[in-house]
């Protein structure tokens, strides 16, 4: 067995060699900081960039498996292949713009983006910006931005063919071809993923043990995506398209009893992008449509003739249009409009629903040298919406390269929003049609070491960054009359933070270790409120998290590891309320080996390594330890 | 190495992992007399609770339950009542019946099958009936502790509360899609629905008038955004020796809750307990208690009307004490959402 590993390792060196270049994290380019492409190192903010090569180095598929071991990211997690959603800075979901090639796909019904049903497949990067983008992205940018940036130049005729087993009568199955034809670049790839999902779990809630098989979790999820891609001198034209489908149980809380309720989800995302470059101009155009459809149906809630159903239907029309203007080399603008037309036809509105949104923004990249290089980012955004009126964004971001290239001092100052969802508008009973944005204002200042080489076998890169949102008019459905609720703008909450992360990498990235550490501190800070000074529930003060990453072509090991403190479920502190603290870890080990044009990749997973018993919310199990064991070709 | 490191992320966890204990609960004097206020708690999130209330030394005890038995008494306690010294808890969303020994607030036995969201009991004949909220349906049980199912009587829509008038079961079953305005008879000598009597959209609560019944029917909103569709509330009197329906007063908005005491209803709503004058059919006071008040229960021994104030709803409630006159006697803090309250003091 022994010799058969070493040859495999030999095989894989002789094809592996140009993997091993020296790749600079500060050089990695972000566009979701400030709208254009620019280097990690001089972006003023605290960001994460997950490349196509570190996403295989993540447990699962889903969004919130991939980015769910990065500093200070918090899950509200209903149980696997339920609704999870990300809050960053001590704020809610609804506070996080979600991306796809930075057009937002966060849901206009509630605000928020479900990340277990976005799928990862061929992904150029992951970036997540922490901190308010309202000035350059618009709502929802407050706590902080994930863009998934897809691929776009795929390999010449290329074959893939994946499959993968699991505990639960897991399966996957994935196929893709890209390849060229008529100069035009193309990959079209489909995703199947379906389990029973009838996770093993136990956890106990104060004296009561919970344990059991969960039930109506099942899922069956289809994704088809068509890239193409052409370029003509200057000139650059890309159309991505992505069609997603999903049927899954839905359960309930553990203590009320088997669920029955189903739900269909399907979306539909088409952009097409036109690009034009000059020496000293870009202009880009991007066209965009989205058709988003669900379908609930509970027959537990039957009265004997008809079953309780839910059903909405979104149509999105969005145009953006971005200009970037090299005026010398210290100054460039970034500037830009986008317009979207939304309707939503859901089955809780009296009827067809319709947001008109305008927005203009403008903004600098300046470049000072003033004792050390200074780059600044001053940036404005004005957004129009026609159910409500307008609102002004700005941002400033500054970052100072204080010693050669190694060590950036990072600041930013920012006025961000939210607007009212469609449903705190118009939901039937309740909506609101008098609610205005929820408003923030953010500070943050850290300092980020990038690349810094102690010697040839070891480098390091460290952030650290302090913050403090402040929100105001926090839109919360309040008792109105009868037995009614109503959204009104009530809340105020005070988040301050501190995010710190370790990057180490030794021996040329053999060993790639991370460490994360993030306090967080988020405070309902309502004037005369009865819960004035208390945390806000589900968002825990302290998370750690950790990985490792050993790597010696053809094998890679991962091992990743998360604490989270214990949280709150309820507004009052109540101390019954309280949800226990937890750790987990995660393993997989994986061998990727390469005969002529063959590339395979065997892999197993192991998700809750240690079989931790826990909850993220109460009585929303979470599974035990489980398997994934997957075969992927390329040819 | 791995193990090693293993271990150190371990122990930091716990390092930034430990618990402060909860602090310790004061005992709750046993085989007192005194007033249950069921705390509803929050939908899915099983926090329901009881408080205790003793209206001698004005002492309240919060999370009884728990300080009792050292477990959570599950998701959304809609009802409690109290039969041969055993308190009957119906908790909704746990699809439960718990019992307890009123004496100690020991827990005694859970009833857990053939309910399908239970909402309120009844006892007649040696038998308890518990509507199934969403199971459209009546489960009747016998026997010891009531934990033998018999059989289920169905009836439309949602089944919610009932009363016994004349030996006859009445219950309320709205339905939320399609207004239903209907109520249920049915003989507990046959355990059949006799009768079925229209009253007026939604009818949600049914208490018991005198000999007779008394039905709030709470409207509908209908078009959320058109105000001008809306129906409002209408309470109906039900001779129980006639079976037929009365009389009815006009409420409006859409209460919350009603008790009666003698000749007056006492209801709850939009912005003020109203005081109805069921002889003469008229509002008698519709400002009687201003306020916006969740629930609404008399006690029977000295005729004081307790009030629940459900606050914002994911706080700590409150418990107001009134006379029939109007005045406020005393107030206490109870749990999340005071929906209910159940009287141990005869």
């Amino acid at each position: 067995m022994k010799k058969v590993i070493l040859i495999f390792l030999f095989i894989s060196r002789v094809y592996s060699e140009n993997d091993s270049l020296k790749t600079y994290k500060s050089n990695e380019v972000i566009v979701s900081a400030s709208r254009t492409e620019i280097m990690m190192k001089n972006s003023p903010s605290f960001i994460t960039i997950i490349n196509s090569e570190s996403i295989d180095k993540v447990n699962g598929i889903k969004l919130s498996d991939k980015i769910q071991n990065q500093p200070g990211l918090i899950f509200k997690d209903y149980g696997y292949g339920g609704l999870k959603t990300l809050s960053m800075r001590g704020m809610s979901g609804e506070h996080t713009l979600v991306m796809i090639n930075g057009e937002r796909i966060n849901s206009d019904q509630n605000g928020a983006c479900d990340l277990n049903n976005l799928l990862i497949d061929e992904v150029e990067r992951i970036e997540i910006v922490r901190g308010g983008g309202s000035a350059y992205f618009g709502s929802n940018a407050i706590g902080g931005i994930i863009n998934i940036i897809p691929k776009q130049n795929f390999e010449k005729q290329k074959y893939k063919l994946g499959y993968s087993i699991g505990s639960y009568n897991y399966k996957k199955y994935t196929a893709g071809i890209s390849g060229d034809l008529f100069n035009l670049n193309y990959n079209v790839s489909f995703l199947k993923e379906k389990s029973n999902n009838e996770y093993k779990f136990r956890f106990s809630d104060r004296g009561t043990i919970f344990e059991g098989n969960r039930k109506n979790a099942d899922f069956d999820i289809n994704q088809v995506s068509l890239s193409l891609n052409r370029s003509i001198e200057k000139f650059q034209l890309s159309f991505y398209g992505n069609y997603f489908n999903a049927d899954r149980g839905i359960p309930n809380t553990i203590t009320s009893g088997d669920s029955k309720a189903r739900q269909k989800d399907n979306d539909l995302i088409l952009m097409l992008q036109s690009k034009y470059k000059q020496n000293n101009f870009s202009l880009s155009l991007v066209p965009s449509f989205r058709y988003l459809t669900y379908d609930y149906a509970n027959p537990n809630l039957t009265d004997g003739l008809s079953f309780v159903h839910g059903n909405a239907n979104t149509y999105r029309y969005g145009l953006s249009f971005d200009l970037n203007y090299l005026i010398d080399d210290n100054i460039s603008i970034v500037s830009g409009s986008e317009f979207f037309r939304t309707s939503i036809d859901c089955i809780n509105y009296s009827n067809l629903k319709k947001r008109n949104q305008f927005s203009g923004f403008i903004g600098f990249d300046i470049n000072q040298e003033f004792v050390v290089p200074i780059k600044i980012y001053p940036v404005i955004r004005y957004d129009y919406y026609n159910d409500f009126g307008g609102k002004v964004s700005p941002k400033i971001g500054l970052n100072f390269d204080i010693i050669n290239s190694n060590l950036f001092l990072k600041m930013n100052y920012s006025e961000n929003f939210r607007v009212p969802t469609f449903n705190d508008l118009y939901w039937n009973p309740g909506g609101n049609p008098d609610l205005k944005p929820e408003e923030s204002r953010t500070f943050d200042i850290g300092f980020s070491i990038y690349d810094f080489e102690i010697n040839s076998f070891m480098d390091f890169n460290i952030d650290v960054n302090y913050y403090n949102v402040f929100t105001k008019n926090r839109i919360f459905w309040v008792p109105f009359a009868g037995s009614l609720w109503k959204p009104k703008n009530v809340k105020n909450v005070e988040s301050k933070g501190l995010e710190s992360f370790i990057n180490l990498n030794l021996f040329d990235k053999m060993f790639d270790l991370n460490f994360s550490y993030t306090y967080t501190n988020a405070v309902n800070s309502t004037k005369g409120d009865i819960n004035e000074g208390k945390l806000i529930p589900f968002i825990p003060e302290h998370n750690v998290s950790s990985g490792l990453i050993f790597n010696y072509d053809p094998l890679t090991l991962g091992f990743s590891f998360r604490f989270l403190s214990s949280t709150y479920s309820e507004e009052s502190n109540n101390r019954l309320s309280k949800i226990d603290y937890y750790h987990l870890a995660d393993a997989f080990i994986q061998l990727k080996l390469k005969i002529y044009n063959i590339s395979s990749n065997l892999r197993l997973e192991i998700n809750n390594l240690y079989n931790s018993e826990y909850v993220v919310i109460p009585y929303y199990p979470t599974p035990l330890r489980d398997f994934k064991f997957s075969f992927t070709i390329n040819y | 190495m791995k193990k090693q490191l293993l271990f150190i992320l371990v122990l930091i966890a716990f390092l930034f992992g430990c618990r402060k204990e909860d602090e310790p609960i004061s005992s709750i004097p046993e085989g007192l007399k005194g007033v249950y206020v069921v705390n509803e708690g929050n939908f899915n999130k099983g926090n329901a609770e009881l408080t205790f209330y003793i209206p001698d030394s004005n002492k309240v005890y919060q999370d009884v339950f728990y300080t009792a038995n050292g477990k959570k008494l599950g998701d959304i306690a809609q009802n409690m009542y109290i039969k041969d010294g055993v308190g009957y808890i119906v908790v909704n969303n746990s699809n439960k019946i718990v019992l307890i020994d009123v004496k100690t607030n020991k827990l005694i036995d859970t009833i857990t099958t053939n309910l399908n969201s239970p909402r309120s009991i009844v006892f007649v004949n040696n038998k308890m009936y518990v509507t199934n909220m969403y199971g459209s349906s009546i489960s009747v049980f016998s026997g010891t502790n009531y934990k033998t199912f018999q059989k289920n009587i169905s009836v439309k829509g949602y089944p919610d509360e009932m009363v016994i008038a004349n030996n006859k079961i009445y219950v309320v079953h709205p339905t939320f899609d399609s207004p239903s305005t209907s109520v249920s008879v049915i003989d507990p000598s046959t355990d059949q629905v006799v009768k079925i009597l229209q009253v007026y959209s939604n009818p949600t609560m049914i208490k018991n008038y005198g000999s007779n019944i008394a039905v709030l029917c709470t409207g509908e909103y209908n078009d959320w955004m058109n105000p001008n569709d809306d129906t409002f509330a209408k309470l109906y009197i039900i001779n129980s020796s006639s079976i037929t329906v009365t009389d009815s007063i006009f409420i409006g908005g859409h209460p919350m809750d009603f008790a009666i005491e003698s000749d007056y209803a006492y209801v709850t709503g939009d912005a003020a307990v109203i005081k109805v004058d069921l002889k003469n059919k008229k509002i008698d006071n519709a400002n009687f208690i201003p306020g916006y008040f969740y629930s609404i229960a008399v006690e029977p021994i000295n005729k004081l009307l307790y009030i629940g104030d459900a606050k914002t709803f994911s706080t700590q409630g409150e418990v107001l004490v009134y006379t029939l006159s109007g005045t406020q006697k005393t107030k206490f803090t109870a749990g999340i959402i005071p929906g209910s309250f159940c009287f141990n003091i005869n």
